[in-house]
């Protein structure tokens, strides 16, 4: 609390003057202790608790979803999987991509694909046959694999293909995958596909 | 000798959760990159039977159904060897003895012609009703189709073939589209669910 000197001998205000004086001082005084307590002192910041609350949860929950899904399809303009009204998820298991460009297994692309046809180079040399050897191989080498982790586990190779497909590849170059998987071994197909698509929907 | 007591700072200086927050922020876009929005599932096929018309097994009793949906350019041909599902169908029946009034029928035309540009799915499954209703144990399909048939189709097939609805026939793809599955004892009833891939070689 402040004071207010009275000097009598130099102000050569009255008594009346002074006391009005005193009580304006106060009374700003009064504001500006009002104002600080108001205002915390020191640097302002921002409370970011329950942003991070809300950061931590989203985070947490992208990435239940990311562990939980065990087929990942990379969508593009080269791979568009078809709609289903299928309600059977994926499990799994050793996996083929036929996009519009190419045969991919295990994230290496193995034949390349043009017009809806592998070039029968690859085929050797019978534009007919089914059989599409450099996919046998690598399929092969997979189905291998997968075998050697089944006996590791004690359990038997179930000789299970997802085949992700482009949803304008031909019959017959599906045909041809399909064959070239069983010359590999594997003998039973899931097609994946998009879920919760409309009956009849194209 | 006294011991000088510790001083004590009362004031807990708040976490600083800025660094943390900054690996976050980053790697939430990282995941949403990385993970697909789309909800993936799969359609079961068996391995491909290569060359048509496979023979029956001469140890059972009664010959199997092999019922075979061919998807054409302009349509679906139903055939089975071991049935004539011409009768079922409405159509003229075929005699078996002669294979010219087999290979008249077969360039007919399809059994189901599509319907402007769609396949006529309604029609299709009204069939598979009433094939089914006749052979009730049988759930193997034979499925092939020409060779420029895009996969969407296959699959599109596939789903109509699969489940059994409420109504056993609709008049309109509305209804048929708005239509849900029959349960029987909590469970989908299925229709033709085992599709074996097959191709003429």
């Amino acid at each position: 609390m402040s004071h207010i000197k009275v000097k009598k001998d130099d102000s050569g205000k009255s008594r009346e003057e002074l006391i009005s004086d005193w009580v304006h001082a106060q009374a700003q005084q009064h504001r500006k202790d009002r104002k600080a307590r108001r205002l915390p002192s020191g640097d302002a910041s921002v409370t970011i608790n329950s942003l991070m609350d809300a950061m931590t949860i989203i985070l947490v929950f992208l990435l239940m979803n990311y562990s939980v899904d065990p087929l990942r399809v990379d969508s593009g303009d080269d791979l568009q999987i078809p709609d289903s009204t299928t309600d059977i998820s994926p499990k799994a298991s050793a996996s083929c991509t036929i996009s519009a460009r190419g045969i991919v297994v295990n994230d290496k692309m193995v034949v390349a694909v043009k017009d809806g046809k592998v070039d029968k180079v690859h085929k050797q040399g019978d534009e007919d046959s089914l059989n599409i050897q450099p996919l046998f191989e690598a399929l092969n080498e997979e189905a291998g694999r997968q075998k050697n982790m089944a006996q590791l586990a004690g359990g038997k190779f179930d000789g299970v293909l997802t085949v992700i497909a482009h949803k304008t590849t031909p019959y017959r170059l599906l045909t041809e995958v399909l064959y070239t998987a069983g010359q590999a071994e594997f003998q039973k197909y899931k097609f994946a596909v998009k879920k919760g698509a409309q009956r009849a929907s194209f | 000798m006294a011991r000088k007591k510790k001083a004590f700072n009362d004031k807990i200086e708040d976490l600083n959760l800025v660094p943390i927050m900054n690996l976050v922020v980053c790697l939430i876009p990282m995941v949403l990159l990385g993970m697909s929005l789309v909800k993936i599932g799969v359609v079961n096929v068996n391995a491909p039977k290569f060359g048509m018309g496979a023979a029956a097994p001469e140890d059972t009793d009664e010959k199997p159904l092999n019922l075979t949906i061919a998807i054409a350019a302009d349509g679906y041909r139903l055939t089975a060897s071991g049935a004539d599902i011409n009768s079922i169908m409405g159509l003229p029946p075929l005699d078996p003895t002669d294979p010219a009034a087999a290979a008249a029928a077969a360039a007919a035309g399809p059994t189901i012609p599509k319907k402007g540009e769609l396949y006529d799915y309604v029609d299709l499954y009204n069939k598979l009703v009433a094939i089914k209703k006749q052979f009730p144990n049988e759930s193997i399909v034979n499925m092939t189709a020409e060779r420029d048939t895009h996969f969407m189709y296959l699959i599109g097939t596939m789903d109509v073939m699969r489940v059994h609805l409420e109504a056993e026939t609709y008049d309109d793809l509305d209804s048929f589209k708005a239509a849900t599955p029959k349960y029987e004892d909590n469970q989908v009833a299925l229709l033709w669910p085992d599709v074996v891939f097959a191709v003429a070689q």
